[in-house]
């Protein structure tokens, strides 16, 4: 679909007024929502990824990215978006870092899920909350420093204590974390970064 | 009681002065201040003045100091000296105040000599029958009411051969108010004290001398803790990590300082136990690892610091080799990551006390950037990362010999190396350079990609031939293998200009929120004063150009290099400047980027490497 594939483009090259237009002429042509989501945004979103990936995207064009990405769910928040799952997004306890876990917020929201972003230094009492009031599919956990990884284990522990462990997968990341550490405190996924993170989130949900 | 006038020669200074005022007192309200090292005890002889007419009698200290003819001819110590009548006095500027000029790296600041050390010399009459005192009690008898006894048996040991080696001439050495040794002889002039800065990649050491505050020495190495970490917070993570992290990375740093000192004084040609005082500055986190204090509130939010303000801590305690006696001051924190170092960097530019709205940055690991204006301060720390200190650049290296510091780009590159060596890599100066003439070349896009050699215009061919491309991506070649020490190039990766990217971008924002409380922007600035690493010269066209500080008049614009060790030979030089450092940490607003709304969106934007801010 050519509008798709400037909508894209516009995503690509953080064009905010192009990718308004662009979603709102999507719409008005009777083109479903998720597929606007799936085929412009989140589609448009994965070049970048791939694009910061490959040292050619850097931290401004992502958030100009993510800037023209929200002004594409801004136009569509009117009508019933079919999010492909719900995500609760922060960094541990003790954290404030957070570009990295802005990232991977944005690049979730442009790859169809819904996204509540919890933002910095969450207990895991907090986390746990948020898991049962938006009954999301997906904990997603950063840290920084190795100071305040051990509260991501908390958190898993947090949440077999409250007999939803089950019931939700745990994503965690971050310069310090590792594949091993996700194996040590039982988590589900690890991701090294923003693009791994999407894959992983989907690959996730149908686990 | 009556008013009399006294004259001053030089200057012709006349004052009014009650009955019975000591000469001294008169000449510090004229603004001749005299040296007064016994304190106005009558004891040293340094404030020796010639009184025409108009004060009393010559006291028995004055008759012990100056011959029957010196007597004759008016010569009078000032602090003895009291007016009686309208009075003429000269003054020899051998009994004036010395000034100290600490001038070192840009900054010249003019502090009234006030150490805590003191060295005072005494002729003690020597026990006798008639005067059958005790060795203690002879000395501080000569000192006054005011210098109290040696706390520490070291001292009191070492007091009888003192007493009994150069007949009855001994030097008293105080620390503030307490005698804390005697030595045999006149050592008046064998005073020496240390200032030291702990940064996070080099440490400095300056030996001074006292009396004078002559540098003596400069000692300088790399912070030998980077085994456990470039930046602050990895070696934090060591330290809180369990075993003895702490532990190790407290004697590394203490370590090095005790080995610098020793290089200092054998450059000096002075014994280490003419280190009476060590005065320190640091980061907060090198404080505490400096003290062997736990950082462990440091370590993760909300980052609050064991301690904040200055501490006084027997130098053999923390194990240092200087005098036996000798303290050591560490200046006062600000924050958690703001520390006194900063303290270092507002006393020597004197931020406290500016006019109009002055920026101080250290372009260094932590970023702190000072914003002060109409008597407000602000200060944050932009955690910028310490690329342009050396670290995570892949051919960084602290500014020292093989570096280069300085780059430009014409038909071909051209650079300087530090020391005029074969080049081994780049340091921060060097490095700003480069990704300043590579963007003016169109080799880095301002986004910070580096491009492509087919991107650039063909008659760019030698520096299309430096682009080069491999696994790990592209790479701006600035030393072939045949021009550098070990064979292999000195480069330029397209990482390290995202590095570089970040650390800028993060200085930048932190100082356009800064200059925000002030209620102000980048361009209002006055004066931006860039502070940094020992020897590190970021230069000014190269920072502005790609938007690591502001576009501004360059007349605007200081380097003054390692103002932090500026700093702590402030604070060593004078008492008075140790109390307006205490003033200074209580006085900074310190503002948590981190927490700051729409700080991460300013950041992102002040990464572009361009001049900023962006003309409309």
């Amino acid at each position: 679909m050519a509008v798709l594939d400037e909508l894209q483009q516009a995503i690509i090259s953080g064009n905010r007024d192009k990718a308004r237009e662009l979603t709102q002429q999507a719409l008005d042509a009777g083109l479903a929502p998720k597929k606007i989501v799936v085929d412009g945004v989140a589609a448009g979103m994965e070049v970048v990824g791939e694009k910061f990936h490959a040292n050619e995207f850097f931290v401004p064009e992502l958030l100009i990215a993510q800037r023209a990405m929200k002004e594409c769910l801004k136009v569509m928040s009117g009508t019933p978006i079919d999010h492909i799952g719900t995500v609760v997004i922060g960094t541990a306890k003790g954290d404030l870092h957070d570009i990295g876990k802005n990232l991977v917020a944005a690049m979730l929201e442009g790859a169809g899920f819904k996204v509540v972003d919890l933002r910095v230094d969450v207990s895991p009492d907090q986390f746990v909350s948020a898991v049962n009031d938006n009954s999301a599919d997906i904990v997603a956990m950063s840290a920084l420093l190795t100071t305040t990884m051990g509260s991501m284990r908390d958190t898993v522990q947090a949440l077999e204590k409250s007999g939803i462990r089950d019931k939700v997968r745990v994503l965690i990341g971050g310069a310090p974390i590792t594949q091993a550490y996700a194996d040590e405190i039982k988590a589900d996924g690890y991701a090294p970064d923003a693009p791994g993170a999407v894959e992983k989130a989907k690959q996730l949900l149908s686990t | 009681m009556a008013d009399f006038s006294v004259r001053f020669i030089p200057g012709g200074l006349s004052i009014a002065v009650r009955e019975g005022t000591p000469v001294l007192e008169a000449a510090a309200a004229a603004g001749l201040p005299l040296r007064s090292p016994c304190g106005g005890r009558g004891l040293c002889g340094k404030c020796a003045v010639q009184v025409a007419s108009g004060a009393d009698q010559p006291h028995p200290e004055e008759q012990r100091v100056f011959t029957e003819q010196e007597l004759a001819d008016g010569w009078r110590l000032a602090c003895q000296a009291r007016i009686i009548a309208d009075a003429e006095v000269t003054v020899p500027s051998s009994s004036l105040v010395v000034e100290h000029q600490v001038t070192i790296e840009g900054i010249s600041r003019k502090v009234a000599a006030a150490p805590n050390i003191r060295k005072i010399p005494l002729r003690l009459p020597a026990p006798s029958p008639e005067d059958p005192r005790a060795d203690l009690n002879r000395v501080l008898d000569a000192l006054g009411r005011h210098v109290r006894a040696p706390r520490s048996l070291g001292a009191l040991r070492a007091l009888p051969g003192a007493l009994r080696t150069a007949g009855c001439e001994v030097t008293a050495v105080t620390a503030g108010d307490s005698l804390i040794a005697v030595e045999p002889g006149d050592t008046s002039d064998l005073a020496y004290g240390a200032a030291v800065d702990i940064g996070t990649t080099t440490v400095v050491a300056y030996l001074c001398h006292l009396p004078t505050g002559k540098l003596a020495a400069v000692a300088a190495d790399l912070n030998p803790q980077a085994r456990y970490g470039a930046d602050v917070i990895s070696r934090l993570q060591t330290a809180v990590g369990g075993e003895d992290g702490a532990d190790r990375l407290c004697r590394a740093v203490v370590g090095l300082v005790d080995d610098l000192l020793g290089r200092a004084v054998q450059e000096a040609g002075v014994p280490r136990e003419s280190v009476y005082e060590i005065a320190v500055v640091g980061n907060t986190c090198m404080t505490h690892f400096f003290l062997g204090i736990p950082p462990t509130g440091l370590a993760a939010a909300p980052f609050v610091p064991a301690f904040r303000s200055s501490r006084v801590v027997r130098a053999a305690d923390l194990g240092i080799a200087v005098h036996p006696e000798a303290q050591v001051f560490v200046a006062p924190n600000i924050a958690a990551y703001v520390g006194a170092d900063t303290v270092g960097v507002i006393l020597a530019s004197e931020l406290d006390r500016t006019d109009g709205i002055t920026v101080a940055v250290d372009i260094g690991t932590n970023g702190e950037i000072v914003a002060a204006a109409r008597g407000q301060i602000y200060a944050c720390s932009t955690a910028a990362g310490p690329a342009f200190e050396g670290a995570r650049i892949s051919r960084g290296m602290r500014a020292a010999a093989g570096a280069i510091d300085a780059a430009a780009i014409a038909a071909d590159v051209e650079y300087h190396v530090i020391g005029d060596a074969p080049p081994r890599g780049l340091c921060g100066s060097g490095l700003v350079d480069v990704v300043a003439e590579l963007v003016e070349v169109g080799a880095i896009a301002e986004s910070g990609r580096m491009r492509r050699p087919d991107e650039l215009p063909s008659d760019r061919e030698k520096v299309r031939g430096r682009l080069i491309e491999n696994e790990d991506g592209m790479e701006f070649v600035l030393a072939w293998g045949d021009e550098t020490e070990n064979g292999k190039p000195v480069s330029v990766t397209a990482r390290d200009v995202r590095e570089v990217q970040l650390a800028k971008g993060a200085i930048y924002a932190g100082m356009e929120f800064l200059l925000a409380e002030l209620g102000a922007v980048p361009g209002d600035i006055d004066r931006l004063l860039l502070a940094g690493a020992f020897g590190n010269y970021i230069r000014r066209e190269s920072a502005i150009r790609i938007g690591l500080i502001p576009t501004l008049d360059l007349d605007r614009v200081k380097s003054i290099g390692n103002a932090a060790g500026v700093g702590a030979r402030l604070v060593l030089a004078s008492v008075a400047e140790r109390r307006r450092a205490e003033r200074i940490a209580q006085r900074v607003t310190h503002v948590s980027l981190s927490e700051s709304d729409g700080f991460y969106e300013r950041f992102a934007e002040a990464m572009t490497l361009r001049p900023l801010p962006q003309p409309a």
